[in-house]
C-alpha cells in the first residue's frame, strides 16, 4: 500500500509541478513581451527626439530664408536708388543660392522626418499588437494561477493525508470551508406584517386608550432600539413565565418578539422605527377624511388576522439570538425561575410596567370591534362608500339633485371623474383584489343613485371619425378591421420584441394596409435566420411589402457569402427590394476577386445602377 | 440630405458638400443615410473638433461598412489619434 501511495503520489506531484512551471513560463513570457514593449518605446522615444531635432533645423532654416529675403529687398531697394544693377545683381543671385541650398536642406529634413514617423508608426502597430498580446497573456497566467493554487493545495493535502494514513484512505473527507463572514440575511418580511397589526388595529378601533397604548408602545420600541441596556434600564419589563396572559396578546407578544429580534439585527432597527411611527403618527383617524385609510386596513386586517402567527410567549425565550444576546451582555444576568430551565426573568424588571401592560392587553382583548370584525367591517364599508363619493367631488350629495340631472354630458363626466378619481387615490396600498370590490361597490352607488347601471358605452359617447391615408372617411366597420389588424400586427411584432407604436403614424397605416400574416411571418423568419438584428425595421417598413420574403432571403445569403456582416447588411435593409438578385449578381461579379473588399453601399449602388440602367421590368 | 442638418451641418455645409461631390457620391449620401450617420456618430464620439471637416473632406470613407469603419480606428490610442486628426485631417485616408 505504501509503495502504491508513494507512486500516486509522485505521480501527482509531476502535475503540481507541470502546472508551476506553465506558470513560470507564462510569467517568463509576459516578461518578454514588457521587455520588448519597452525596448519598442525606447526606439520610438529616440525616433522623436531627432524628429523633433529635424524639426527645430527646418525652423531655423525657414528663420534663415526669411531673413535672406529681407537682405535682398533691402539691397534692391538701397542699391535700386542708385541705380547699381550689377550690385543688385550680384546679390541677388547669392541670396538665392543661399536660399535654395536652405530649402533643399528643408526638404531632406522633412523626408527625414517622413522616414521617422513612418518607423514610429510601425512601432506603434507593433506595440498594439504585443500589448493584446499581453492582455491575452495576463488573462492566461491568471487562470493558471488559479488552477496551480487549487490543484496544488487539493493534492498536496491529499497527498499528506495519503502518506501519513495509508491504512484509513476511505475516511478522507474533504474539509468544508465554512465562511464566517457569511452575511446576516435579513429577517422574514413577516414581521414586518406583524408592526401593522398596531395601524390595523388603531383603524378598527376609535377607543382612545387603546390609541395611547398604541404610542406608548411606539415609545418603548424606540427606547428599546437604542441599546440594550437602556432597554432593562428605562423599559423595566418583566417578562414573567406565569402570567399566561401575555401568550394570548398578540399585541405583546409581537411587540417582544420585534424587540428581540431589533436587538439581533441592528441595521433594521431605524428603519422599522421609521416605518412604525410613520403609521402610527400618520394614522390619525379622527381627522382624516380619506376613507380609503378604513378599506386599505379593512380588507388587509382580515388577510393579516388570518396568517398572523400565535407568539406564545416561552417562543420569545426559545429564540437563540434573543438569549445570546442577553446572555453576552454584561450588565445583564438571566435568573432562572423554578425548575423550568427554559424561561428566565431578566434581573432589575420593574413589577409596575407588567401590571400596565397588563391593563392594555386586557383593553385589547375587551374590544369588541376586533373580535366582531366581520359586523364592524360592514359598517364601516358603507359608510366609507359615502365618503368615498364625497371624495370623488360629485357637485351634490342631494339625491334629489342628482335624480333631475339628465343623462348628458355633464353626468358623464361626473361619472368619468367617479372613475377617474379611483385611479388617483392610493390604490397601492390597496390589495389588487380587493379594487375590483371598491369598483363593485362604486357600481352598486351608481345603481342606487341614477337607477341603472353605468354602461361603457355611456362613457365613449363621441363617435370617432377615422379617415384613411387618402383622407376619405372610414366607416365603423373598417375602423374596427382596422383596429383588429393593427391588433394582430401589435401581437406579431411584441412577439419577436418589436414596438408597433415606435413607427410613425403613416407607416403604421401602410403596415396595416399591406398586413398578411403569411408574409409577416416570413419577412421575419428570414431576418431572424441571417441574425439581422430587427430594431433596423423600424427604419425598413417596407421590406414587408415590397418584396418577398424568398427574394430577400437570396439577397442577404449573397451579401453574407461575399463577406458583408450582418450589421452592414441591417445598414441597408431598406434598400434591398430596390436590388434584384440578378442585378447584385452581375456587380458581384464585376468585382471578381476584389469582391471580399467592396462595401456594401458599392454594391448595392451598382446593382441598382445595373437595374436601372436595364430599364423596367 | 436632409439627415446632415440633425448631425450638426449648416446650410452652406451641405451647400459645400454638394458643390464638392460628384454626382455618385451625392447619391450615396442621400441613398445611404443612416450608414453615413452611424460612421458619423462614431468617429464624432472621439471627441475630435474638427469632424466636420474631416467628413467634408473624406466623404467617401463614410461610405464603408461601419463594422470596417471601425476597425480602422480602434486599433490606435484614443488620444494619439485625435491629436493627429486634429493636427491634420489628411491623417484619416492614411489610417
Amino acid at each position: 500500500m505504501d509503495s502504491l501511495i508513494r507512486e500516486v503520489n509522485e505521480n501527482l506531484k509531476t502535475i503540481i509541478d507541470n502546472l508551476k512551471e506553465n506558470v513560470d513560463n507564462s510569467t517568463n513570457t509576459l516578461d518578454n513581451i514588457q521587455i520588448q514593449m519597452d525596448k519598442k518605446v525606447e526606439e520610438a522615444k529616440k525616433y522623436k527626439i531627432q524628429v523633433d531635432a529635424a524639426k527645430d533645423r527646418i525652423r531655423e532654416l525657414e528663420e534663415d530664408n526669411k531673413s535672406l529675403e529681407l537682405s535682398l529687398k533691402e539691397l534692391q531697394y538701397k542699391y535700386g536708388k542708385m541705380n547699381l544693377i550689377s550690385v543688385i545683381e550680384a546679390g541677388n543671385k547669392e541670396i538665392k543660392s543661399k536660399t535654395n541650398d536652405n530649402i533643399r536642406e528643408i526638404n531632406k529634413q522633412k523626408e527625414h522626418i517622413s522616414e521617422l514617423t513612418s518607423k514610429a508608426r510601425t512601432i506603434k502597430d507593433l506595440l498594439l499588437n504585443l500589448k493584446k498580446d499581453k492582455t491575452l497573456k495576463e488573462e492566461k497566467l491568471e487562470n493558471l494561477k488559479v488552477v496551480y493554487s487549487f490543484y496544488s493545495d487539493k493534492l498536496n493535502s491529499i497527498m499528506d493525508y495519503a502518506f501519513n494514513h495509508s491504512e484509513n484512505l476511505m475516511d478522507y473527507k474533504d474539509e468544508v470551508i465554512v465562511n464566517e463572514d457569511e452575511e446576516v440575511e435579513i429577517n422574514d418580511t413577516s414581521d414586518l406584517d406583524n408592526t401593522m397589526v398596531f395601524d390595523e388595529i388603531a383603524s378598527i378601533d376609535e377607543n382612545k386608550n387603546f390609541k395611547d397604548e398604541m404610542s406608548f408602545i411606539s415609545d418603548k420600541i424606540e427606547d428599546t432600539i437604542v441599546s440594550d441596556n437602556k432597554l432593562f434600564e428605562e423599559d423595566n419589563l418583566n417578562i414573567d413565565e406565569t402570567n399566561d396572559e401575555y401568550s394570548e396578546s398578540s399585541v405583546t407578544s409581537d411587540y417582544y418578539q420585534f424587540i428581540s429580534e431589533e436587538n439581533d439585527n441592528n441595521e433594521e432597527e431605524d428603519k422599522l422605527e421609521k416605518e412604525l411611527e410613520k403609521k402610527i403618527i400618520s394614522n390619525d383617524l379622527e381627522e382624516n377624511s380619506d376613507a380609503n385609510i378604513f378599506n386599505s386596513d379593512i380588507f388587509h386586517v382580515e388577510e393579516v388576522k388570518n396568517n398572523e402567527p400565535e407568539i406564545e410567549e416561552e417562543k420569545v425565550f426559545e429564540n437563540e439570538t434573543f438569549e445570546n444576546n442577553f446572555l453576552t451582555n454584561s450588565n445583564l444576568g438571566f435568573e432562572n425561575v423554578g425548575d423550568n430551565n427554559d424561561v428566565f426573568t431578566i434581573k432589575g424588571l420593574d413589577v409596575e410596567e407588567s401590571k400596565d401592560t397588563e391593563v392594555h392587553k386586557e383593553e385589547y382583548i375587551s374590544d369588541d370591534s376586533f373580535e366582531d370584525n366581520e359586523n364592524n367591517f360592514s359598517e364601516l364599508e358603507s359608510n366609507d362608500l359615502i365618503n368615498n363619493l364625497e371624495n370623488f367631488k360629485l357637485e351634490s350629495n342631494n339625491e334629489e339633485e342628482l335624480d333631475e340631472l339628465e343623462i348628458d354630458d355633464t353626468r358623464i363626466n361626473k361619472i368619468n371623474d367617479l372613475f377617474s378619481s379611483i385611479n388617483d387615490t392610493k390604490t397601492s396600498s390597496i390589495p389588487l383584489d380587493n379594487i375590483s370590490k371598491v369598483e363593485n361597490q362604486i357600481d352598486n352607488a351608481y345603481v342606487d343613485i341614477f337607477g341603472k347601471p353605468l354602461e361603457e358605452s355611456d362613457l365613449n359617447k363621441k363617435e370617432s371619425t377615422l379617415t384613411d391615408i387618402f383622407g376619405n372617411p372610414i366607416s365603423k366597420e373598417e375602423v374596427s378591421e382596422s383596429v383588429k389588424t393593427q391588433k394582430k400586427i401589435e401581437e406579431l411584432f411584441v412577439e419577436n420584441g418589436i414596438d408597433f407604436n415606435k413607427f410613425k403614424e403613416d407607416e403604421q397605416s401602410y403596415l396595416k394596409q399591406i398586413y398578411d400574416e403569411e408574409k409577416f411571418i416570413s419577412i421575419l423568419e428570414v431576418l431572424k435566420k441571417h441574425k439581422i438584428n430587427l430594431d433596423n425595421i423600424y427604419y425598413s417598413f417596407n421590406i414587408f411589402g415590397e418584396i418577398s420574403s424568398f427574394e430577400l432571403d437570396s439577397l442577404i445569403s449573397k451579401l453574407i457569402n461575399i463577406g458583408q456582416s450582418v450589421e452592414s447588411i441591417g445598414m441597408v435593409l431598406e434598400k434591398l427590394p430596390k436590388v434584384k438578385k440578378y442585378n447584385l449578381d452581375d456587380a458581384i461579379m464585376s468585382y471578381g476577386d476584389y469582391v471580399n473588399n467592396v462595401d456594401i453601399t458599392e454594391l448595392i449602388i451598382k446593382a441598382k445602377e445595373l437595374y436601372d440602367n436595364g430599364g423596367n421590368l | 440630405m436632409e439627415y446632415l442638418f440633425d448631425l450638426g451641418f449648416s446650410l452652406e455645409e451641405i451647400n459645400k458638400i454638394k458643390s464638392n461631390s460628384d454626382k455618385s457620391t451625392i447619391t450615396k449620401l442621400e441613398f445611404f443615410s443612416r450608414l453615413v450617420k452611424e460612421n458619423y456618430n462614431y468617429l464624432k464620439s472621439y471627441g475630435i473638433s474638427n469632424i466636420k471637416v474631416c467628413f467634408i473632406n473624406h466623404i467617401k470613407m463614410f461610405f464603408m461598412n461601419p463594422d470596417r469603419f471601425r476597425s480602422i480606428f480602434n486599433k490606435y490610442d484614443r488620444a494619439d489619434l485625435v491629436r493627429c486628426i486634429e493636427k491634420n485631417d489628411a491623417v484619416l485616408e492614411k489610417l
